[in-house]
C-alpha cells in the first residue's frame, strides 16, 4: 500500500503544479481542436486522390485522427520520463528524490505517472474531438472496444517502458533531447502516423514492422474503423509490453548506479 | 554502531583525487564538524555517506548499514540538508513540498500533512506554510530543507553547511536544535561547515580535512581562533592578487 500512497504523491505534486498555470487544460485541448481542423481539411484534399488505397477506405481524416492519437500517447510516454528528470535535474530536485527511502523503481514510474495519463486522456480526447466536432464516425462494436482499451493499457505500457530506457540516457548523458528529435519523427514516418506504411519503399516497410507504434495503430484502427480484430500485432505487443518494463528499470537502475558511481546525481 | 563509521574511503573523479583514505567514526549524540577548504572533499563525503555517490574503495556504515550494500536502509536512518537551496517544487507551497518528501519517506497522506505541519511548527515557518516556496527567501528555504532532513526522526544527520543562508535568530535557534537532538535523541551529526565559531560552539570535535585527507582532529575546549590556525596552517596559502 506504501506504493500507492507514494503514487498518490507523485500525481498530487504533479497535478498542483498543473494547475498553478492558467489554462494549461482548455490551452491543450484548443491546440488539439486545431490540429484536428488542420488535418480534416487536408483530408479534403486528400481523399479524392487515394480511392484506391485500402488503407484509406474511411477517408483520410479517420485515419490520421487514429494516428494523431495514439502518437500523441507514445510521444508523451516515450519522452515523459526523461523529460521530467531533466527538469529534475535542472531545479535540483532530482538528487533529494533519489534520497527518500522509496525505491527507485517506484519514483521512476510516479514521477512520470502523471504525464503517461495525461497524454491518455490527450489522445482519447483527440478522437473525442473529432467525433463531437468533425463528424468521425467510429464503427467498433463491444469486442472491439474491448480490444482498443486492452491495446491502449499495453501501448501505455509499452511506451512508458521506451520511456524509462530513454530516461536512462538522461541520467548518464543529460541531455537528451537530440535523441527524442531523431526518434520521434522516425518513429512517426516508420509507423503509418499520418499516412498508409504501404506507400513507403519495401525496405522501409519491413522496418516499420518492428515499430511498437504500427502495432498499436493497425489494432486501433481496425477495431474502430473496419471493426476488424487484428490479432498478428495483439500477440506481439502483449509479450513486448509485459517484458519491456522490467528490462527498461533494470536499465534505468545501471544508469543510476553509473550518476553515482561518476558522482553526477546532482549534476545538470 | 548507531553512528557513522568510515574506513579507508576513497574517491577519485577522472584525475582528481577527492577522498584519499579517509577514516572516521561519529557515534550517537555526538556532532562532529568537517572542516576544510573547498574542494577538500567535505560534500563527497556527505553525499557519499547519504548513498548519492559510490565510493571507490574503502567502506562506511551509517546506522549500522553499509551505503553502499544496504542503501535504502540507510537513506531510511539518515537526514541530509545538501545546502542546494533550489531543490523544491516552488510551484508548490512549502506545506505540500513537506507532505511530499513526507510519502516518499514512507509517511501514509494523513500521517504526512500531520508530519509536514508539526517540522513546519518546528522550524518557524507555520505562517508561511501556505506560501509558495518561490515566494520564500533563501534562508526560509534553508530552513525548510532542516524540516526535510528531520521528517523520519533520524538517527544519523548529514548537513552541508545548513546555516549558510539563515539569519542570526534562525542560525541559533538551529544550533539549539541540533543540541538538543543529539544530547536528547542521542542523534548522530556530522556538519560540513566553513564558519568556525559555529563548529567551535556546536562540535563535541572537528576533523580538519584537506585535499581529500583528515588531516587534524580536535575536541575539548575549541574556539574559532585556535581552529583558524589549525585550518591556515594545514590549507595550501592563496593568493588572489590581481596584477
Amino acid at each position: 500500500m506504501q506504493q500507492l500512497t507514494v503514487l498518490y504523491a507523485f500525481l498530487r505534486r504533479d497535478w498542483l503544479v498543473t494547475v498553478s498555470y492558467r489554462f494549461p487544460i482548455v490551452l491543450e485541448l484548443l491546440g488539439t481542436f486545431f490540429s484536428l481542423a488542420l488535418f480534416f481539411y487536408l483530408g479534403d484534399l486528400v481523399d479524392p486522390s487515394t480511392k484506391s488505397n485500402g488503407d484509406l477506405e474511411r477517408g483520410y481524416f479517420a485515419f490520421a485522427v487514429i494516428g494523431l492519437g495514439i502518437f500523441r500517447i507514445g510521444q508523451i510516454g516515450l519522452n515523459a520520463v526523461g523529460r521530467k528528470f531533466r527538469e529534475e535535474q535542472t531545479t535540483g530536485t532530482f538528487e533529494p528524490l533519489f534520497s527518500t527511502s522509496a525505491a527507485s523503481w517506484l519514483v521512476v514510474i510516479g514521477n512520470s505517472t502523471f504525464e503517461i495519463l495525461r497524454a491518455t486522456v490527450l489522445g482519447i480526447a483527440t478522437v473525442g474531438l473529432a467525433v463531437a466536432f468533425f463528424g468521425l464516425r467510429l464503427t467498433g462494436d463491444a469486442s472491439a472496444w474491448m480490444v482498443v482499451v486492452i491495446s491502449l493499457v499495453l501501448a501505455v505500457v509499452l511506451f512508458t517502458a521506451l520511456g524509462v530506457a530513454l530516461g536512462a540516457f538522461t541520467v548518464v548523458f543529460k541531455q537528451t533531447t537530440g535523441i527524442v528529435g531523431i526518434l520521434l519523427p522516425g518513429l512517426a514516418l516508420l509507423s503509418g502516423v499520418y499516412f498508409p506504411v504501404s506507400l513507403l519503399p519495401q525496405p522501409l516497410q519491413i522496418l516499420s514492422d518492428l515499430s511498437p507504434f504500427k502495432w498499436v495503430l493497425d489494432i486501433v484502427r481496425g477495431a474502430l474503423l473496419r471493426n476488424e480484430i487484428e490479432l498478428q500485432p495483439f500477440l506481439v505487443l502483449v509479450p513486448a509490453a509485459v517484458l519491456a518494463i522490467p528490462i527498461a528499470l533494470a536499465v534505468f537502475q545501471a544508469a543510476l548506479n553509473q550518476a553515482r558511481r561518476a558522482g553526477s546525481l546532482a549534476q545538470y | 554502531m548507531d553512528g557513522i563509521s568510515v574506513s579507508g574511503l576513497e574517491k577519485r573523479f577522472r584525475s582528481v583525487v577527492a577522498l584519499r583514505g579517509v577514516d572516521l567514526e561519529v557515534v550517537g549524540g555526538e556532532i562532529v564538524a568537517l572542516l576544510g577548504p573547498n574542494g577538500a572533499g567535505k560534500s563527497t563525503l556527505l553525499r557519499i555517506l547519504a548513498t548519492s555517490i559510490l565510493p571507490d574503495s574503502g567502506g562506511a556504515t551509517v546506522a549500522g548499514y553499509d551505503v553502499v550494500a544496504e542503501p535504502r536502509a540507510v537513506r531510511r536512518s539518515i537526514g541530509i540538508v545538501t545546502g542546494d537551496e533550489r531543490a523544491w517544487y516552488w510551484r508548490l507551497t512549502g506545506s505540500q513540498n513537506l507532505e511530499f518528501y513526507c510519502c516518499l519517506n514512507g509517511f501514509r497522506r494523513r500521517a504526512a500533512a500531520a508530519r509536514a505541519e508539526e517540522l513546519l511548527a518546528a522550524v518557524g515557518l507555520t505562517a508561511a506554510a501556505d506560501r509558495r516556496v518561490g515566494e520564500y527567501s533563501s534562508g526560509m528555504r534553508a530552513r525548510l530543507a532542516l524540516a526535510r532532513a528531520l521528517i523520519s526522526n533520524p538517527n544519523v544527520l548529514l548537513l552541508d553547511e545548513p546555516t549558510q543562508n539563515l539569519d542570526p535568530a534562525a542560525t541559533v535557534a538551529f544550533r539549539k536544535m541540533l543540541s538538543d537532538l543529539a544530547t536528547d535523541r542521542g542523534a548522530a551529526a556530522l556538519i560540513a561547515t566553513h564558519d568556525l565559531h559555529e563548529a567551535a560552539e556546536l562540535a563535541t570535535r572537528v576533523e580538519g580535512l584537506i585535499e581529500g585527507k583528515i588531516v587534524f582532529t580536535r575536541c575539548g575546549e575549541l574556539t574559532a581562533t585556535n581552529l583558524e590556525q589549525e585550518i591556515l596552517a594545514a590549507t595550501p596559502s592563496l593568493d588572489f592578487s590581481v596584477s
